[in-house]
């Protein structure tokens, strides 16, 4: 047993780091550190989080208590079975609880340095009824809906999620790139429109690029037409029209003239007239104020305190701006003057459908949701939540309704994903195998609390909880097909009425007097393993 | 390590000696499902409304179940009045405008009404004076005869009677033809949806009067009881078709579920599986329409009453819209106040006003029961 | 092996499922959507056949087509089948698949004497064409557990009721007996009597499954068809319910054809294993030869892509490029061709039929043509392709 009583020091961020300001590209989430000293800073710090649920049967304690960390770069991963709140845990961090009847009554929850759950007490009085064990809570839902707001700023930009189902995930009546570009525009909305903007399409370099890619296109291998794709995209200085070009070229069956034609009309696409580009300019004033605003948001939750001045100046001068955007709504220019956006917002979504090996990624993006397979969704919606550049990635039971070759799949992308990006994912899911492939670190959850926490690998070689011994013998071991299969006696304790003590007492093989009684203290048992068992007497760590 | 078991919680007693089931140990079920429905249907203040005013409607419909017939009181009243009784019996009510009590035989308020001095402005005079509230200004020529008050009460009776008679039918009718439809499938829901199409293409008020006018002339229905059953059944022929539609949806649902495949797996027929698992599983949908429908009813019942319909022997009927129609018609064109001269005739209000928010209270509130039964009821809010 | 093959309880014969896709203008049929193609498969008393797929292979249809749930488009299905019968049918069937290099109706003689006879004996035995009171008597027999415990039992009975239906439905005996029988299924099962008062919803996954269980056990059934059992279901509490079942197999002498795509589970309770792709069997061996030695490309790819909860294990995987074709437009030729990694040209042209190339293990890949008997010398079945580290990874002998 280490006798150090928390693991690591937590390295502050600078200040400016914290909000992403605006086209500003992120270098630092470029950085992979799992395990590789020093430690990496802390993203996500969840403190002694409980939420309740307040129903007609009573109050549902489906989190009592959850802590833990996640680091920059490193994947958690959050394991346990149906009702032990790990869903629960998910949406508390992101405040997607269902309001009624749910409430977060404690806890912290830290997204670098940000405090996202400030303001919670002010929400809501809760008087428990002793006798019924009912409790009358009293919502201001002014408050609340404030505190949601504040949120937007966190969600979808810092925390992404992607869900279980992914063929019910996405509006289907939009297509796929309508559907992406909303993500793109919402993070990288002012990067493109500079683009688009810095666009030279009657550069004297273009000429020569554009037929040198005839050329390649002629005879050369798929790498060589893309390398001279993306130079044309580089002359031009708008690299999706590199993505265009590339498939202009590879899909046709034209001849060069052909081909050299085709490209010069598309290069047409990046002659912006005057009233284009105003209406550009536009979009990224109101991008800009969108991003002040947020920024506002963002400030309120560090320092806890409301600017109602910056609030009111900001939301009013965004709401000037979109009423302003009606003059370009005038009859029959909104279509036109909307289009150099929307095409180039389609080639990103292309470039981002080509990052997770979608193999026909112009149909797809072409396409809308229910034309396209669960695997294939859900490939989308990875690349959705992570072309924000979220700083992590909460990922609830991704691969659950999936077969099983195409979760290996989705988990094979996962994995180069971790690697080359390097965002940190908090993994949730129930399959302690899924949890094996991808996993630096595990939370195990058992009831609304978090009862063993350790690397992967120390996990499931030295399992110490009474709970994860149990789950690990029942699961039917492909390599061991002889072995018994164990099982948990018991079923899971009812959340409204939890057992005293540890609340896994009823069922643990080892359950002592103690344990009916006090609820065991989570104790730190060698590197980067806690246990929350009166078996082990480790240190006791803070939280 | 867990040692290997397949005892859940709570344990097994002691045995298994198999030994009888005691019945007295068991908490019924359906009444914690009750007791859940009415937490939530407390909680929602507009439900709670509805029920109120429904609950009092019931009562009083039930009270006035019990209260003599007016007329009686009056033929007893004009026996001992030795007035000039005319050729059909009764009494005649002669009222002069102006007069402050009405006048020989008129009618008294009976015994046990509340004598709530409704004032009312004379138009004759411009004064501002009272009038009891159960008198009528004009006199009837027949022996039915009633006050307002016993008015209302006596016609909740008939409303809520009367619309429960036609929504529960067609409710029935609509369950079987909807089910039998819904399960079966092929050629069979093809006819019967085509079916339910031409019943639906029917205008609903007009189809109930034109039978109803036509079918009255003929002397065979010319009994009471006879012509309100024929507005049941005439109403019930253009009223069951939603109801299949709603249940055939449901059903459609329903016939998909794993548990009726496993009931078919254990040798049920159609029949079974129909009886004991399609229709206690789609039934739900129809409790809102219905509830929906009885406030909807007597309005309808009241318009057609109060357009002259030949329902009742005679419109002086105590029912909520005969009692509209009374008013502003009046026994004889020459008496009615559409008809009178201006500053000779008084405006009975309350004669048609009561009434009418009699029904629009009846109505609002089964709207609003409905909502809150039907929030209450939905598995998916709160669970 | 063991000592003595236990006889064949169920045998069918190419069953086929179209299901009928409709368009146009008077909804005319435009296509068929291929759900079970061509299967061929026998279940022994008392033991367990697996039958494993991903989804929209076929293998829920083919439960049900064993049970009569649906009619079949074409096939036969036979129970408890005496050997006379089956030494008969297989020889016919050999007959047909000789004189018959394509599909279609044979033109020599004996192919049109064998089809007939076939239809004199599938008259007289087949269960599709049993009169519906003969079928009523036999559904006893062949029980069916469903994989959503939360729709399989109806939400407003009591599980009083739930179990007792299928009593009640054959008019077994007077009520009392029927409470009685209940209340020992309930039992058996692992729950308590008290809880035949409740309804349905007042349980969790695992307790419902067991009432499903007690359901399909009331009119002591010889066969279960177990669609995806604990798929629902989490770990611990689906190791309880393959314990009772396991037991119940033992005790009652069930047989079970368990249908699931959780290779390990397979494993765990079966004694043969087939392995379905888009509608057709492509591979069937018992469970240890099929494990240990996998020789189809698609069941060495599914061995390979379940994850193994041990983050120590590094294990080649073999993973498979695009999706699942429709199985209304199924590839020409062999249906796995689109995503095979072992690819040849023949592929594309021909189906492979299901060959038995070792004793009771049977494939269905152009790897392993007619003509070789024996272990075949592919390429593909080197261990490193294989179910990862099997038994300390001795490479079998090839």
């Amino acid at each position: 047993m280490a006798a150090v009583s928390r693991p690591v020091q937590e390295v502050p961020l600078p200040p400016t780091e914290l909000p992403l300001a605006p086209g500003v590209p992120d270098l630092t989430a470029q950085e992979p550190s799992i395990g590789a000293t020093p430690p990496s800073p802390v993203v996500l710090d969840v403190r002694d989080l409980k939420t309740y649920f307040f129903t007609y049967d009573g109050v549902v304690k489906a989190l009592d208590g959850v802590s833990f960390k996640v680091r920059r770069g490193e994947t958690l991963g959050l394991v346990g079975e149906t009702g032990c709140g790990k869903s629960v845990t998910a949406f508390s961090v992101t405040r997607l609880i269902p309001d009624p009847p749910g409430r977060i009554i404690a806890g912290k929850v830290l997204f670098r340095g940000i405090d996202l759950l400030w303001g919670l007490d002010a929400e809501a009085r809760i008087k428990v009824d002793k006798k019924t064990g009912r409790a009358k809570v009293r919502r201001s839902f002014r408050r609340i809906k404030a505190g949601l707001e504040r949120m937007s700023a966190v969600r979808g930009r810092g925390i992404s999620m992607i869900f279980q189902e992914p063929t019910q995930a996405m509006n289907p009546v939009f297509s796929v790139s309508n559907q992406l570009s909303e993500a793109l525009l919402l993070h990288h909305g002012t990067a493109l429109v500079d683009d688009l903007l810095s666009a030279a399409p009657a550069d004297p370099a273009v000429r020569p690029a554009l037929e040198a890619l005839v050329e390649t296109a002629r005879g050369g291998t798929s790498d060589a037409v893309r390398t001279s794709s993306r130079k044309v995209g580089e002359a031009v200085h708008v690299g999706s029209f590199g993505t265009q070009a590339f498939y202009l070229s590879r899909d046709s069956e034209l001849s060069s003239e052909d081909l050299l034609r085709r490209l010069e009309k598309s290069l047409h696409r990046l002659h912006l007239n005057r009233l284009e580009k105003a209406y550009l300019r536009h979009r990224r004033k109101r991008m800009v104020v969108e991003d002040e605003l947020h920024e506002v948001y963002l400030a309120e939750m560090r320092e806890g305190r409301i600017d109602r001045r910056q609030r009111r100046n900001l939301r009013a001068r965004r709401t000037r701006l979109k009423l302003g955007g009606f003059y370009y709504g005038i009859w029959g220019l909104r279509g036109r003057v909307q289009r150099p956006l929307r095409d180039e917002s389609f080639w990103r979504s292309v470039q981002l459908l080509e990052e997770v090996s979608i193999a026909n990624p112009v149909q797809v993006a072409r396409g809308y949701p229910h034309e396209l397979s669960g695997g294939m969704l859900q490939r989308v919606m990875i690349t959705m939540a992570l072309s924000v550049d979220p700083t992590i990635l909460i990922a609830d039971e991704p691969t659950t309704a999936l077969d099983v070759t195409i979760q290996a799949q989705i988990l094979e992308l996962m994995r180069g994903l971790k690697t080359r990006i390097g965002t940190a994912i908090l993994l949730i899911t129930h399959d302690l195998a899924v949890i094996a492939e991808v996993a630096d670190r595990v939370c195990v959850m058992y009831a609304g609390q978090i009862v063993e926490t350790a690397r992967a690998r120390d996990l499931y070689q030295h399992p110490l909880h009474p709970y994860t011994q149990g789950l690990l013998a029942s699961i039917p071991n492909l390599e061991r097909p002889d072995k018994r299969l164990t099982s948990i006696p018991g079923s899971v304790p009812d959340l409204i009425h939890p057992p005293e003590g540890c609340r896994f007492h009823p069922r643990c093989p080892y359950a002592m007097p103690v344990c009916k009684e006090v609820r065991p203290p989570t104790t730190v048992e060698g590197s980067e393993h806690t246990v929350a068992c009166h078996l082990f007497k480790g240190t006791v760590s803070v939280e | 390590m867990a040692e290997s078991g397949t005892v859940p919680s709570p344990p097994l007693p002691a045995k298994t000696k198999t030994k009888r089931v005691k019945k007295a140990h068991r908490p019924n079920p359906r009444i914690a499902q009750m007791k859940r429905t009415f937490y939530f249907l407390r909680r929602n203040t507009l439900a709670m409304v509805g029920i109120g005013i429904l609950l009092i409607f019931i009562g009083i419909a039930i009270y006035a179940l019990f209260q003599p017939i007016p007329w009686t009181q009056l033929t007893q009243q004009c026996a001992s009045n030795n007035g000039p009784y005319p050729p059909t019996g009764g009494c005649l009510c002669t009222y002069t405008p102006g007069s402050q009590d009405p006048g020989p035989n008129c009618y008294q308020t009976p015994l046990g009404s509340p004598s709530i001095i409704a004032p009312t402005f004379n138009f004759a005079h411009g004064t501002l004076g009272p009038l009891p509230l159960g008198s009528l200004t004009v006199a009837p020529t027949t022996p039915i005869f009633f006050d307002t008050y016993t008015g209302l009460l006596r016609g909740s009776d008939w409303s809520l009677g009367i619309s429960v008679a036609i929504v529960g039918t067609g409710a029935l009718i609509g369950l079987l033809v909807g089910a039998i439809s819904g399960f079966f499938g092929g050629w069979v829901d093809e006819t019967l949806m085509r079916i339910v199409d031409i019943f639906l293409s029917i205008p609903q008020i007009l189809f109930v009067i034109i039978v109803i006018a036509v079918l009255v002339q003929i002397p065979f229905f010319q009994p009471f009881t006879l012509r309100i059953t024929l507005l049941i059944i005439g109403f019930v022929i253009v009223w069951w078709p939603f109801y299949a539609r709603i249940v055939r949806s449901q059903v459609l649902v329903v016939r998909e579920q794993k548990y009726v495949e496993a009931a078919r797996a254990s040798g049920a027929g159609g029949g079974r599986l129909v009886i004991r698992h399609i229709i206690p599983n789609s039934v739900y949908p129809i409790f809102v329409q219905m509830s929906l429908d009885v406030g909807t009813i007597p309005l309808l019942l009241g318009t057609l009453v109060y357009l002259g319909f030949p329902l009742f022997a005679t419109i002086y009927f105590p029912e909520w819209g005969s009692m509209a129609a009374l008013s502003v018609f009046g026994q004889t064109l020459s008496n009615s106040f559409l008809t009178c001269q201006f500053g000779t005739c008084v405006i009975p209000w309350w004669q048609f006003l009561f009434p009418g928010l009699a029904l629009f209270l009846y109505a609002i509130s089964v709207n609003f029961l409905a909502d809150g039964l039907r929030d209450a009821l939905d598995p998916r809010l709160r669970r | 092996m063991l000592s003595e093959p236990s006889p064949i309880l169920i045998s069918s014969y190419n069953l086929r499922k179209y299901f009928p896709i409709r368009g146009g203008l008077f909804s005319t049929r435009i296509g068929d959507v291929r759900a079970v193609d061509g299967v061929t498969l026998e279940v022994r008393e008392s033991e367990t056949l697996g039958l494993v797929g991903e989804s929209g292979c076929g293998k829920t249809t083919v439960g049900r087509l064993l049970l009569r749930l649906i009619e079949p488009t074409s096939g036969h299905t036979y129970y408890h089948p005496s050997p006379d019968i089956l030494a008969r049918l297989g020889s016919l069937y050999s007959t047909l698949k000789a004189s018959t290099a394509t599909d279609g109706d044979g033109g020599t003689p004996d192919a049109q004497a064998a089809l007939k006879e076939l239809d004199e004996i599938a008259d007289q035995y087949s269960l599709y064409r049993l009169k519906h009171s003969k079928m009523k008597e036999l559904r006893g027999k062949l029980q069916i557990v469903f994989q959503d415990p939360f729709s399989s039992l109806s939400p407003r009975m009591l599980v009083r009721d739930i179990i007792g239906e299928p009593l009640a439905i054959h008019h077994t005996g007077t009520r009392a007996q029927r409470y009685q029988r209940v209340a020992e299924l309930v039992q058996e099962v692992g729950l308590n009597p008290e809880h035949l008062w409740r309804f349905p919803h007042e349980f969790s996954g695992g307790q419902r499954q067991r009432i499903g269980i007690a359901r399909a056990l009331a009119l002591r059934p010889e066969f279960i068809v177990l669609d995806e059992p604990t798929s629902a279901l989490d770990v611990s509490v689906q190791a309880q319910i393959l314990n009772i079942l396991k037991k119940l197999q033992v005790e009652q002498r069930l047989a079970y054809m368990f249908i699931s795509h959780h290779l390990s589970v397979v494993r765990a309770m079966s004694h043969q294993v087939a392995v379905m792709y888009l509608g057709e069997i492509v591979e069937r061996a018992a469970t240890e030869d099929l494990f240990s030695r996998p020789l189809h490309p698609y069941t060495q790819a599914l061995l390979s892509a379940i994850p193994v909860p041990d983050p120590t294990l590094k294990r080649e995987r073999i993973v498979l490029k695009g999706d699942v074709p429709s199985p209304a437009a199924p590839p020409p030729g062999c249906r796995f061709h689109t995503r095979c990694p072992a690819v040849m040209p023949v592929c594309s042209h021909a189906e492979p039929p299901l060959i038995e190339v070792r004793k009771g293990h049977w494939v269905a890949c152009h790897l392993y043509p007619p003509t070789a008997d024996g272990p075949s010398s592919s390429p593909l079945s080197s261990p490193t392709l294989g179910a990862g580290a099997v038994d300390a990874g001795a490479p079998r002998a090839a």
